[in-house]
C-alpha cells in the first residue's frame, strides 16, 4: 500500500543526485524543460525519500531536478515520502510516475522490471503490478526486455536507436568475446534491417561452427576485412558483397551451381519473348519453359529458335546439371 | 536400459508385465489414471527430450500396432510395415526425427501384446510377401531388458513363410537371439555410419566394430542380415572413411546373406536444426549445404547427393555385386543417376526388395505355400 506526501521545500543541495536507484528515465538532457521553469515555476514537484544522513534520494523527477539546478533556483517545492516508505513501494512510484505519463522506451521498461522484479517475487503478482503500471507484461517477452540491462552501453543505445532489434540484439549479447560488438556496428553502419541481419548473423555463426574457427577470425580475412572498414563504398553495394562472400563461403556447391545456371541461360538464345526457369534448388525435376507470342508468324519464328535451342550446348549442360552439380 | 521412473496407465496396471518390468528396472513406480500428467511433467523439464528417455510409460497401444510406413508422392517409399510396440529411444542421436515426431516424445512400451499378436496372424494368413520392422518409432533391441517381445516376434515369424521381420539396432543387444528358432524370417539390422559421426553424433550407441561384431555373430547364429547407411552425412573427406566402413563390414559379413543394403542422406524437419544446435553444440551435421524438399524437410543440395551415393554404392558393389542396395525415400532421378536404374524397371521399389527377402530368407509366395501343404 503507497503511503502518502508531504509537500516540503528542500534545498537542492540536500538532494543526493549520485543515488540513482529509482533511475527510470534514459534522457539526461533537460533544457526542454528549464524554459518552462523559468517562465511558469516548477508545476510537479520531484518525489523523494529521505535519506537517513538527512538528505533525498530521487524516486521521480530528476530531469526536473537538474533544469531547476542549472536556473537560479536554490530551493524547490518536494514531494516528500516518509522515510520508512518500503523500497517495494518507491519502485512503482517510480515507474508509475514515468510509464503513466508517457510511453517508456524499451531500455526504461528494462529499468522498470529490474527495479521491480528484485521485490516482487511470484510471476503471477509481478505479472499483475508491470499490467497495472501500463508495461509489457508476458513473461517471455518481459524475459526478453529485461536482458537490455545487462548489454554493453554502445548495444544498449542501437537498441534504442533502432538500428539494432531486440531479437538481434539478444543474440549478440550471447556472442563470446567482442564479435556482438563487431556485428553491431556493422549493422548500424550498413543501416540494414531485421532479415538481412539475421542473415549475415546466421550464415557467419554457421561458418564458424562449421569452420571451428573463432567469429572475429572470419572478419578478419580477406574479403571482410576490407568490406567492413570500406565507408567510402555505397551502402547497398558493400551489404550485397559481403552477403555474398558469405553465403559463397556457407553454400560453396550451391552457389557455384547457381552460378553455371545463369551462364548457361545467359548463353542461350532466349530473348525476351522466351524464358527458361530450371527447377527451384535443382530439387524437382521440372523446368519450365515459356513464351509470348501475338500472331502466327511470331509463333514460327519463335518456333525456328526453340531448334536452335533444343541442340545448344548450354541447354544440354543445364539439364545435365543435377548429375554433375 | 537406466530409467528414473515409470508410469503405469490405469488401464494395464494389473497386466502381468508391469510388476516384472517395474523389478526388473528398479525404478520408482507410479500408476495414473491420465496419461497426459506424463507428458504435462516432461513438458516442465530444462531438456524434455533427455528427461523423455529417463521416464517410461507402460501403457496400450489403441491404435494398430501395424500401420504402413509413411512415404510421399516425389519421394520413393518402400511399402515397409512398422510394428509399433514402443516409441523413443534411450540412445541419443543428434539427427534423431524422433525428437520433433512426438510430442513430446517419451519411451513408451505397449503392454497389449495379444492385439499385436492377433494382427500379425492376420498379416501371415494372406500369404502376401510382407517386411515388417520395429525399428521406426524405437530402437528395435533397447527393450531387451525388460521384456521378452523380442523373443515371441521371432518365434511367431519363425513359423509362417510369407513375412519378414526386420529388428533395426545401433545397440549390440543379441543375447537373447542366440538359440532362437528363427528359420531365416527375422533379419538382424544395423544402421552404420563413419567412426567420426558415431562418435560426434550417436551418444550412447554402439561401435562400428561392436555393431559388425554383434553381426557377425547374429550371422554364425544363422541370421539373415541388411544394413542402413542412413543418415549419410556429407563432410570433408567423408568418402574415405564411408569406404573404410564398407570394407570393415565385407570382412566380416557374407554378401550373400545380406538382405538389402538401404542408403539414405541426412533430411530433417526444419525444427529439429535448432534443437541439435541446442542438444549437440559440438555437432556439424546441420552446417552442410541443404536445401527444401519437396516433402518439406531440409536434404542435401541433390548433386551432393548423387555424388556420394555413387561412390558409396561403388564401394559396396566392389565387394559384393550382387547386393540389393535401394534408397530411403529418394526421386526417381537419384535412383537413375546413382544406381542406373529406376525401381519401375524392376517391378518397383516394394517388389525388388520382396524377391531378397525371397531369396535370402527363403520366403515363400501364396502359391508356393499351397503347393507344399498339398
Ligand atoms: S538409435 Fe535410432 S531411435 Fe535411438 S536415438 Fe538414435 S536414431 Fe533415434
Amino acid at each position: 500500500m503507497i503511503m502518502g506526501y508531504s509537500i516540503e521545500t528542500i534545498a537542492l543541495t540536500a538532494i543526493d543526485e549520485s543515488d540513482r536507484r529509482f533511475l527510470i528515465t534514459t534522457r539526461e538532457d533537460w533544457a526542454d524543460l528549464l524554459e518552462s521553469i523559468k517562465i511558469i515555476g516548477l508545476l510537479s514537484p520531484p518525489l523523494l525519500l529521505p535519506l537517513k544522513n538527512g538528505r533525498y534520494c530521487i524516486v521521480s523527477g530528476r530531469r526536473r531536478m537538474a533544469a531547476c539546478k542549472e536556473s537560479t533556483l536554490l530551493k524547490i517545492p518536494a514531494r516528500i515520502l516518509p522515510d520508512d516508505t518500503p523500497f517495494q513501494d518507491c519502485a512503482m512510484l517510480a515507474v508509475a510516475e514515468n510509464s503513466l505519463e508517457r510511453p517508456l522506451n524499451i531500455l526504461e521498461q528494462a529499468r522498470s522490471y529490474t527495479l521491480l522484479s528484485a521485490q516482487i517475487e511470484s510471476e503471477p503478482a509481478r505479472t499483475r503490478i508491470y499490467q497495472a503500471l501500463g508495461l509489457p507484461h508476458h513473461p517471455v517477452q518481459v524475459a526478453k526486455i529485461q536482458r537490455i540491462n545487462s548489454f554493453p552501453a554502445m548495444l544498449q543505445t542501437c537498441v534504442l536507436g533502432d538500428s539494432i532489434p531486440l531479437t538481434i540484439a539478444l543474440l549478440l549479447a550471447d556472442l563470446p568475446g567482442p564479435a556482438g560488438m563487431l556485428f553491431a556496428r556493422l549493422f548500424t553502419d550498413l543501416k540494414i534491417g531485421l532479415n538481412k541481419q539475421r542473415e549475415i548473423l546466421t550464415i557467419a555463426g554457421e561458418i564458424a561452427a562449421r569452420e571451428d574457427v573463432d567469429l572475429m577470425a572470419i572478419f578478419s580475412q580477406e574479403p571482410l576485412k576490407s568490406l567492413l572498414s570500406a565507408s567510402d563504398l555505397d551502402r547497398g553495394l558493400r551489404t550485397q558483397k559481403i552477403r555474398e562472400y558469405l553465403r559463397k563461403r556457407r553454400y560453396p556447391r550451391i552457389a557455384a551451381a547457381e552460378k553455371k545456371i545463369m551462364e548457361c541461360l545467359k548463353d542461350l538464345p532466349l530473348q525476351d519473348d522466351m524464358r527458361l526457369t530450371p527447377p527451384p534448388h535443382l530439387e524437382d525435376t521440372t523446368y519450365t519453359f515459356s513464351l509470348q507470342f501475338r500472331n502466327m508468324d511470331e509463333f514460327t519464328k519463335a518456333h525456328d529458335r526453340m531448334q536452335a535451342l533444343v541442340h545448344h550446348p548450354s541447354l544440354t549442360k543445364l539439364l545435365q546439371m543435377v548429375s554433375q552439380g | 536400459m537406466k530409467i528414473a521412473s515409470i508410469y503405469v496407465d490405469r488401464n494395464v496396471a494389473a497386466h502381468p508385465l508391469v510388476m516384472r518390468i517395474c523389478a526388473q528396472l528398479q525404478a520408482p513406480c507410479k500408476t495414473v489414471a491420465d496419461v497426459s500428467t506424463v507428458f504435462h511433467e516432461l513438458e516442465q523439464a530444462d531438456d524434455p527430450i533427455q528427461r523423455g528417455k529417463e521416464i517410461l510409460l507402460l501403457t496400450e497401444n489403441k491404435g494398430p500396432f501395424i500401420k504402413k510406413c509413411p512415404g510421399t508422392r516425389t519421394y520413393r517409399c518402400c511399402d515397409y510395415r512398422i510394428i509399433h510396440m514402443a516409441s523413443f529411444c534411450n540412445m541419443d542421436c543428434a539427427y534423431c526425427i524422433l525428437q520433433v515426431y512426438f510430442h513430446p516424445p517419451v519411451l513408451q512400451f505397449f503392454l497389449n501384446h495379444e492385439k499385436l499378436m492377433t494382427e500379425l496372424e492376420q498379416v501371415f494368413a494372406t500369404g502376401v510377401v510382407t517386411r515388417l520392422g520395429t525399428g521406426e518409432f524405437t530402437d528395435s533391441l533397447i527393450w531387451e531388458s525388460c521384456t521378452d517381445l523380442t523373443r515371441q516376434l521371432v518365434t511367431a515369424f519363425a513359423h509362417q513363410h510369407s513375412a519378414v521381420l526386420e529388428l533395426k539396432t545401433k545397440t549390440i543387444n543379441i543375447d537373447i537371439l542366440k538359440d532362437l528358432g528363427h528359420n531365416r524370417k527375422t533379419i538382424l539390422s544395423w544402421s552404420l555410419n563413419t567412426e567420426r559421426i558415431i562418435r560426434t553424433d550417436e551418444r550412447r550407441t554402439s561401435s562400428l566394430n561392436a555393431r559388425l561384431k554383434a553381426a557377425e555373430q547374429c550371422q554364425d547364429w544363422g541370421y539373415p542380415l541388411s544394413f542402413h547407411f542412413d543418415p549419410l552425412v556429407i563432410y570433408d573427406n567423408c568418402e574415405q572413411e564411408y569406404r573404410a566402413v564398407i570394407a570393415k563390414l565385407f570382412e566380416r559379413i557374407s554378401p550373400d546373406n545380406v538382405v538389402w543394403i538401404s542408403l539414405g542422406s541426412f533430411r530433417f524437419m526444419p525444427e529439429l536444426k535448432p534443437l541439435i544446435q541446442i542438444r549437440f553444440p559440438e555437432s556439424k551435421i546441420v552446417y552442410g549445404e541443404f536445401i527444401p524438399g519437396l516433402d518439406g524437410k531440409m536434404r542435401y543440395f541433390k548433386p551432393l547427393r548423387i555424388a556420394l551415393y555413387r561412390e558409396i554404392i561403388a564401394a559396396i558393389r566392389s565387394h559384393a555385386p550382387q547386393v540389393t542396395i535401394y534408397f530411403c525415400m529418394e526421386d526417381d532421378e537419384v535412383w537413375r543417376h546413382s544406381l542406373g536404374f529406376i525401381p519401375e524397371d524392376k517391378g518397383g521399389l516394394g517388389k525388388m526388395l520382396d524377391e531378397s527377402a525371397i531369396r535370402v530368407c527363403g520366403l515363400m509366395v501364396k502359391n508356393q505355400i499351397n503347393d507344399q501343404s498339398d
